[in-house]
């Protein structure tokens, strides 16, 4: 299975990484961590479609560097606060990324972020990754 | 030539008689100032001869001599007569056959010694009733010219034994000769004389004020020139007609008559068809008749001179003439002349002066029409004057009742304004009443509004009785009547509210726009209620009288338009901003109370974070120290969770931080001395967890700069410890966000001259304009770069760090030092003396 990890605190994912591959023996786990780099990744060939992919809330557009690329007015417009809905949002109009399960995984509560669909896979970040690895599970398993 | 009938014999008195009787008649006529002071000079001459009559005779104007002689008609230019009465049929004669028409067609002198029986004389009933109420027996008839070519002749009438002799016909005619130079000389005199008079009394009016006493002086300024011109024309009736064209166009009033006994104030209208001053009046032409009673038969003759005239007021005039002269219905008429010149404002007609004579000289001839029309423009001319003067002296009044009601107004909307609950309806009502004060004429006044929602102008306010006139069901009516204002627009309003300009309707029957809410109403103004780039209604001003609106009102209407705008837009803005303020200080206290929750639930949190946290760092801190740990990830996983337990701390007492300063409180501070010790441990520690929160594939190293702390050791600085650590923090927390990837974030200490101590971190990344080095220390700021490079981070970090500088009394600095993108931010401390 390919798990595609979108999340800027590399903490985190260490964390996550071990307890992923631990819970999906066989697994890989891909990580992107920037919004910038995951429309880059989106508007590449795609050789290989994710089974499914982690999405975290809050993501900066890009690292410190001396060219940053130039953000799309939507990014420019509303930061850094609400990404993980924008990426989630990309992936759908995609033909190739429509049907790839989705999950969003954020310290926020799913009534902090507004209205989200029932239909959008909701995770909170907490100590333990037991509820997302059983999200996985039931979406991709 | 011996004149026929004229005896031989030498007849009264020598040459020195005849100088003095001379002199006597120049003394006489040279006394006279007025032409019925031609009656003197005549007796001055009948007394010269011992007559009982003398009558000067002229020959009907524009009569041809001998062409027209069966027609032609002499009339009496003066006379005197010893019992003071003429005979009314001697005022005009047929020319022929007379004796005095054989004097003036032969140009000789007639005489007649023996009148009962001279068949010369007999053949005309007039002259015959003369003589036999006279008892004069004796006729001399001498013909003359006068100045302006007509012919005439001076009559002796005589009553006497002795015929003329031949002597006392040739002074008499010596005399007669010197008569048409004494007539042109008085009428000279009394032309001047009148044209004087006149003049000095309308300069007497330039003084008088616009009030209804001016105007009666003003009245009677005109009567005395009636008077005046009567004298001097010796007519029985002077009439000055003026029309105001402000205040009752196209009516001309009769101002001021020597004849009152003609009726009560009259009055003509312009578009009368009939009459003679009508005529003068509606053509702007003078009219000039020698005798009314011959109108009919001279109909065709006038006809030709004047085309359009119209008149069957003989029978009147007879009766009015009759009764004024006491001359029985039995009795002839004397002529009646008739004269009367156009008055003129530019090219406007605005009055007439009228001449009428039933006396004495019974003949207005073009001198006299020329005279008339004189005077007729310094009527024109003081009356242009007067009313000029009136219309500025009331458009001055306006004005001022104007700024005085608008300022009690003014006065009067901020009282209403100042309620809580404004009556808009009472300041148009208001401002309705002053419309009406301050503009003449206004009987009616309204505003309407637009209605946003159904797009059409309603009325808001009205002003006026006849608003309430009529069934209830009909001042309803016409009170919830509405006026669209779609494009093109369909009612002078609509019209008024979609330009945003006046619109002026002197006569509503000709205005396509007009929408009849009164059917008396005649005239109306319309002014926008508007502001700048704002249109909210239509205020209106009615009239149904014949006075159309002064000059001025327009203007006046244009101003109380935009004051209602004013006052329109003010009550709309002011509800606005107090249904605004109600809201702000409802958000206000919720925000107010949410404040003090939230500070709570912050120092709350503070708490709750701080102390766990502390307590776990403390222990990782002394596992790390104490035990030597074989596994290399272990010691690597406890310096993270030390790294991570640090931030939190520092977190959770930023928050602390916050919650004071934003209540106003400074820090304060518990110091100790800075040593380099603790210091360099503090630095060190700080970047070994700072390097391990930051991405490893970015690969930024913190190095600490030891050495260059040494100097430290002999300077003396107090430090609050905790608030250095935060500080610390604060800026190895941003080094670490901004740098670029595969830097190194340098640390040094320094001393500046010997009063400063400087912490530097220096590093390579996101850059600072210099204009922002200063902005960067405010609270919530972050640039633009920061926003899209970090994905935490609330903008607080610098502005805690500069207060807890200054609560040290030292500086934070930020310099962007090269294009490289290096930035140094140093904690400058003051040094203290006497180490």
């Amino acid at each position: 299975m390919l798990i595609l990890l979108v999340e800027d605190d590399h903490l985190q994912v260490e964390a996550l990484h071990s307890a992923l591959v631990m819970a999906f023996p066989g697994s890989r786990i891909n990580r992107v961590a920037t919004e910038s780099e995951f429309r880059d990744w989106l508007s590449s060939d795609l050789s290989q479609i994710p089974d499914v992919i982690v999405i975290d809330m809050m993501l900066r557009w890009a690292d410190p560097g001396p060219e940053i690329p130039q953000p799309p007015p939507e990014v420019k417009k509303n930061g850094r606060y609400r990404a993980g809905t924008r990426c989630r949002a990309l992936l759908r109009e995609d033909p190739r990324t429509r049907e790839i399960p989705v999950i969003l995984h954020t310290f926020l509560e799913r009534s902090d972020v507004g209205n989200l669909p029932d239909a959008v896979s909701f995770v909170t970040k907490v100590s333990d990754p037991a509820q997302l690895i059983e999200k996985i599970r039931e979406l991709a398993g | 030539m011996v004149p026929k009938g004229v005896s031989l014999s030498s007849g009264v008195g020598g040459p020195a008689d005849s100088v003095d009787r001379l002199e006597k008649i120049v003394a006489a006529a040279l006394a006279q100032d007025r032409l019925s002071g031609l009656s003197a000079v005549l007796r001055s001459i009948a007394r010269s001869f011992d007559s009982v009559a003398c009558i000067l005779w002229e020959l009907e104007p524009e009569s041809e001599v001998p062409a027209e002689t069966s027609k032609a008609r002499l009339f009496t230019l003066a006379e005197w007569t010893e019992s003071g009465v003429l005979t009314p049929a001697l005022h005009d004669l047929p020319l022929q056959p007379s004796l005095t028409g054989t004097a003036i067609l032969e140009g000789t002198t007639q005489v007649a010694n023996a009148v009962p029986t001279d068949e010369r004389v007999h053949r005309l009933e007039e002259e015959k009733d003369f003589f036999a109420r006279s008892g004069c027996n004796q006729l001399c008839s001498v013909p003359l010219v006068f100045a302006d070519a007509q012919k005439g002749a001076l009559n002796l009438y005589r009553r006497s034994s002795e015929p003329f002799s031949l002597r006392e016909v040739a002074r008499f005619e010596q005399v007669a000769r010197l008569l048409p130079g004494f007539y042109r000389v008085l009428r000279d005199r009394v032309s001047f004389a009148l044209l004087r008079g006149c003049n000095e009394k309308l300069r007497e009016a330039e003084d008088i004020e616009w009030t209804t006493e001016g105007w009666k002086d003003l009245k009677a300024i005109f009567q005395e020139i009636c008077e005046e011109t009567a004298r001097c024309f010796n007519c029985k009736e002077v009439s000055i007609f003026l029309e105001d064209p402000g205040r009752m166009p196209d009516r001309f009033e009769r101002v001021a008559t020597t004849w009152k006994e003609l009726g009560p104030k009259q009055r003509i209208s312009r578009r009368r068809k009939k009459g003679l001053t009508t005529h003068v009046l509606g053509r702007g032409e003078p009219l000039r008749l020698f005798d009314l009673k011959t109108f009919s038969r001279e109909r065709s003759q006038i006809k030709a001179q004047y085309p359009a005239l119209s008149w069957d007021g003989l029978g009147k005039i007879q009766r009015e003439v009759r009764k004024r002269f006491v001359i029985t219905p039995k009795d002839p008429l004397p002529p009646l002349s008739f004269l009367a010149v156009p008055i003129w404002l530019g090219r406007r007609v605005v009055g007439a002066i009228r001449c009428f004579a039933a006396s004495g000289p019974y003949y207005f001839g073009v001198r006299e029409q020329e005279l008339l029309e004189l005077l007729a423009q310094q009527i024109g001319e003081q009356w242009a004057e007067w009313l000029h003067r009136r219309e500025l002296q009331e458009e001055n009044d306006a004005w001022k009742a104007l700024v005085n009601s608008v300022t009690s107004l003014n006065h009067f909307v901020h009282k209403e304004l100042s309620k809580p609950v404004p009556d808009e309806i009472a300041i148009f009502a208001q401002a309705l009443r002053i419309t009406q004060s301050v503009i003449r004429g206004a009987q009616l006044s309204d505003i309407r509004l637009y209605d946003e929602d159904r797009r059409d102008l309603y009325f808001a306010a009205v002003y006026g009785s006849q608003w309430d006139q009529g069934t209830e069901e009909e001042v309803q009516r016409r009170k919830e009547r509405r006026f669209g204002t779609a494009r093109p627009a369909k009612s002078a309003g609509a019209w008024v509210y979609l330009n945003d300009r006046v619109r002026v309707i002197e006569d509503v029957k000709k205005d396509d726009l007009y929408d009849e809410t009164f059917a008396n109403t005649r005239r109306m103004i319309l002014a926008p209620i508007s502001v700048p780039n704002r249109v909210y209604g239509v205020l209106d001003i009615r009239s149904s009288g014949h006075q159309p609106f002064p000059p001025h009102a327009e203007s006046i209407a244009e101003l109380l338009g935009k004051q209602l705008g004013l006052y329109h837009y003010l009550a709309i803005t002011i509800g606005e901003l107090r249904a605004l303020k109600t809201e702000l200080a409802d958000k206000v206290k919720r925000l107010e109370s949410m404040r003090v929750e939230q500070e709570q639930a912050f120092e709350d949190l503070a708490h709750q974070l701080r102390s766990p946290i502390n307590q776990a760092h403390q222990r990782v801190q002394a596992v790390l120290r104490r035990f030597h740990l074989e596994e290399p990830d272990a010691e690597r996983q406890l310096l993270a969770i030390r790294g991570l337990t640090r931030k939190a701390t520092r977190v959770s007492r930023s928050v602390g931080l916050f919650v004071a300063l934003a209540r106003g409180e400074s820090l304060s501070l518990s110091t100790t001395g800075l040593a380099y010790d603790p210091l360099i441990r503090l630095l060190i520690e700080a970047a070994e967890d700072s390097e391990l929160l930051v991405e490893p594939h970015r690969r930024i190293r913190f190095q600490v700069e030891r050495d260059s702390f040494v100097s430290l050791r002999r300077q003396r600085i107090s430090v609050d410890w905790r608030l250095l650590e935060q500080a610390i923090g604060n800026l190895y927390d941003n080094a670490g966000k901004y740098s670029f990837s595969e830097s190194t974030v340098r640390i040094f200490g320094s001393v500046t001259g010997t009063k400063r101590f400087q912490i530097t971190v220096a590093n390579r990344g996101l850059r600072l304009r210099s204009e922002e080095t200063e902005v960067a220390k405010r609270r919530n700021w972050r640039s633009e770069q920061a926003e899209l490079t970090t994905q935490e981070g609330s903008g607080i970090g610098l502005w805690l760090v500069d207060e807890i500088m200054t609560a040290h009394g030292g500086q934070l600095v930020i310099q962007p030092t090269d294009s490289q993108g290096w930035t140094e931010v140093k904690l400058v401390f003051p040094i203290q003396k006497g180490v």
